[in-house]
């Protein structure tokens, strides 16, 4: 289950969705991603606009689904990630992943995310009170990413 | 064809631009040089370009009906 988000991103609802499609799972782990109201340098941040080029960026997605279903013991993943603008607060991206046991369920929504938070095909720009930014990947988030790295 | 930009260049450029393709088609290389003439943001080199929603090299050509867009780093998620 993959999906871009244009308009709001209820995690509960994806939650319940994504439950009700397995079978015989004994452990599912979800994480919900929220706007903080500060920006990457500290400053205030009105809202979030997410910009997406409609086909590749659902296909970055489910590649990164693929990657974790090919990598770990897990029988489904999700992800569903917003894009257009996001207010402080609001869910920008809900990701699950669902198991026979619950290690292979916490590694594989792990690593969604961060595959997430420098693959998918997204470009971020957050605006404040004092102008607008756009967002390339912090080295943290690359650093998490090569956690993962073979 | 229409050439599409996203993230920065997409609002400095704008969403869609139209490019008269020569017969034959053109390389990535050329119509990167032809269009940073009017927009230099296209000459940096972590601008990537891609043809059908693909990264491509500089070298890939561009042929009639096919999609192409430049792209700054991405941003993740």
């Amino acid at each position: 289950m993959v999906r871009l988000e244009p308009r709001e991103l209820r995690p509960a609802d994806e939650l319940e969705r994504f439950i009700a499609g397995l079978a015989g799972d004994g452990a599912v782990v979800s994480f919900v991603g929220l706007a903080r109201p500060a920006g990457a340098t500290g400053g205030a941040v009105t809202g979030l606009f997410l910009d997406a080029y409609p086909g590749m960026t659902e296909a970055s997605l489910e590649a990164i689904a693929a990657d974790a279903r090919a990598r770990f013991e897990v029988s489904a993943v999700a992800i569903v990630h917003r894009s257009g603008t996001i207010v402080p607060g609001a869910p920008i991206v809900f990701a699950a992943a669902a198991a026979p046991h619950r290690r292979a369920a916490f590694e594989a929504a792990d690593y969604l995310m961060d595959r997430l938070k420098t693959d998918a095909a997204l470009w971020k720009r957050e605006d404040g009170p004092g102008g607008s930014a756009w967002i390339e990947p912090a080295q943290g988030d690359r650093a998490d990413r090569a956690r993962w790295s073979d | 064809m229409k050439i599409l930009f996203f993230g920065r260049l997409g609002e400095s450029i704008g969403r869609e631009i139209d490019f008269d393709l020569p017969p034959g088609g053109i390389t990535i290389a050329e119509l990167r040089a032809s269009l940073a003439e009017s927009h230099a943001a296209l000459g940096a080199a972590n601008v990537r370009a891609c043809i059908d929603r693909e990264i491509v090299p500089e070298a890939a050509r561009v042929l009639p009906g096919q999609e192409v867009a430049f792209i700054p780093p991405l941003s993740g998620g």
